[in-house]
């Protein structure tokens, strides 16, 4: 099946706010079942973006991660009334161990949330969101991301000038590779500012700052973006509603404790776990809207 | 005209600073229990940042002045580039102390906080990122107010032990803090704290030597650089 993600397309500053609502709620909140939706909405949608790649980000970034926050919390947090065992004289608490336990999923979570966000969010999405609230600093962000390839191509074309001298970067004492490392680097830096002021005077006279300023890529806000603001608004003012009466919250010290499941916890819970898989339901329903279209032709 | 508006952004900026954190922090505290230190606090470092972004924009940055700050952001994240297989032996906090340094104190901060922000879009974004912004960008503002109170001079020695000392105390701790506050979100304890200093000890160690190294071989040359690109184009106002 083809693979598109069209969760992508919807308006930046739409985005912004979904991502900005599901980290936070992940964040504050501490509920396994909304942890857990949050982890997994997050993990599914990741693999789907990121296919393979996102297995390697799992096991070499995040596991770690949540294992280092696993073991650290009941090592160090003698809260709770069941101790397990004692480590010289410390109690080790069952309640710190599951709230360590937890603590690494939610931590998991909002770090693939943030790789799903860097993953969908391109730049010029960014610099569309942020160009009227901070027009000069999206502008510098722009221009330092084009500069980025430019002085790394450069650095090579010096470095392989420099080769053919003999000053191989690769070759000769460690002293001798940082020093020729430097003179490479050094150079870069005066071409790079010299050049700066071209770009800087082309702008001038190309008229920047005398009007309003444009954007590459052009979002409007419309009628999709809309319904879907407005349907995921109304479900995140539920969600917040429903957890300041706080019927979805767990305690974990010094006893583990739930708040009885009410109807408005219910609620909570169906509404986060879709706003969490918001992103895959909309890909799938596309994907199958893409291939029945397609299978009609 | 233009005065007014510049006062008009300052204030914004000093009601985020001066409202908005106590009532987070109020928010935090009763209505949150003082459950949820790590989300409130980076909504604190992202808000600590909008004075200083807010000024830049006030003040309507000139084009040349603007590519100086971008060329030298896209310096420091080609520089952390370069050394990604070391951990820890980066030229950053050097190029960023440079920068704050020739280019004064707003400039510093814009630069530290948006090289740490795209470095981290190619080296992975995460809930650190609001923290190494600010941490950054404080290093940056700092190098160049020092530098107007002329507590900081153009030596080799006093910037290589200033880049030290922000490497190993005040980078260092800051970041330190950030991860206590986001591997055991809610129970803050002096323990917890003094184990993640003494596990981040190594790392600032080699962070502050590093920077110590990069100081030492780039600090005066490119500071000369920097003074002479501002005297040949007339960037002398910043």
């Amino acid at each position: 099946m083809d693979k598109r993600d069209s969760f992508s397309g919807y308006n930046p500053l739409f985005l912004i706010a979904f991502f900005l609502f599901t980290v936070l709620v992940t964040m504050i909140v501490r509920h396994p079942v909304l942890g857990a939706a949050s982890f997994s909405g997050s993990l599914f949608y990741l693999i789907y973006l990121k296919g393979k790649k996102a297995f390697s980000l799992v096991f070499k970034i995040i596991l770690p991660v949540m294992i280092l926050t696993m073991i650290i919390n009941p090592a160090f947090s003698h809260k709770g009334v069941t101790a397990l065992f004692y480590v010289n004289n410390n109690p080790i608490t069952l309640e710190a161990i599951l709230y360590g336990l937890y603590s690494a999923f939610m931590l998991g979570a909002v770090i693939m949330w943030f790789s799903a966000y860097n993953e969908i969010m391109t730049t010029d999405k960014f610099v569309y969101a942020f160009g009227r609230l901070l027009p000069a600093l999206s502008l510098v962000f722009s221009m330092a991301l084009r500069f980025i390839p430019r002085f790394n191509s450069h650095i090579r074309t010096v470095s392989n000038a420099r080769r053919s001298l003999g000053e191989d970067l690769e070759k000769g004492s460690i002293m001798k590779r940082i020093r020729n490392g430097i003179t490479v680097f050094s150079s870069t830096v005066t071409w790079a500012l010299e050049n700066s002021v071209d770009t800087a005077d082309a702008m001038t006279s190309r008229g920047y700052g005398t009007g309003h300023r444009t954007t590459y890529a052009t979002y409007r806000f419309d009628k999709r973006d809309g319904i879907i603001s407005a349907v995921v608004l109304a479900a995140a003012v539920c969600v917040v509603i429903f957890l300041a009466r706080d019927s979805l919250y767990m305690q974990f010290y010094p006893s583990i404790e739930f708040n009885p499941i009410t109807a408005g916890s219910v609620i909570t819970a169906v509404l986060f776990t879709i706003i969490c898989f918001l992103p895959l339901i909309i890909d799938f329903q596309e994907n199958i809207k893409w291939r029945y279209l397609t299978s009609r032709i | 005209m233009e005065e007014k508006r510049i006062s008009k952004r300052t204030l914004v900026a000093s009601v985020f600073i001066f409202l908005l954190v106590p009532v987070i922090i109020f928010v935090g505290v009763v209505f949150f229990d003082d459950r949820a230190y790590y989300p409130i606090s980076m909504v604190i470092a992202f808000l600590s940042m909008a004075p200083f972004f807010m000024v830049f924009e006030g003040r309507k940055p000139r084009s040349r002045e603007m590519v100086v700050i971008a060329v030298m952001i896209a310096i420091t994240v080609v520089g952390r580039m370069a050394f990604f297989m070391v951990p820890q032996f980066k030229p950053t906090m050097a190029i960023v102390i440079i920068s704050g340094f020739s280019l004064g104190p707003e400039s510093g901060f814009i630069v530290g906080s948006l090289a740490s922000f795209i470095s981290n879009l190619f080296f992975g974004q995460g809930p650190w990122t609001p923290w190494q912004m600010f941490a950054f960008g404080l290093m940056g503002f700092l190098a160049g107010w020092l530098k107007k109170l002329n507590l900081l001079e153009r030596n080799r020695i006093q910037l290589c032990i200033f880049g030290a000392l922000c490497a190993m105390f005040l980078y260092g701790i800051m970041v330190d803090i950030a991860s206590v506050f986001m591997m055991t979100s809610s129970n803050v304890t002096a323990d917890t704290v003094k184990a993640t200093f003494v596990s981040g000890f190594p790392l600032n160690a080699v962070h502050a030597l590093a920077t110590i190294i990069f100081m030492a071989l780039l600090g005066i040359p490119m500071i000369k650089k920097l003074e002479r690109i501002k005297i040949k184009f007339g960037l002398m106002e910043i």
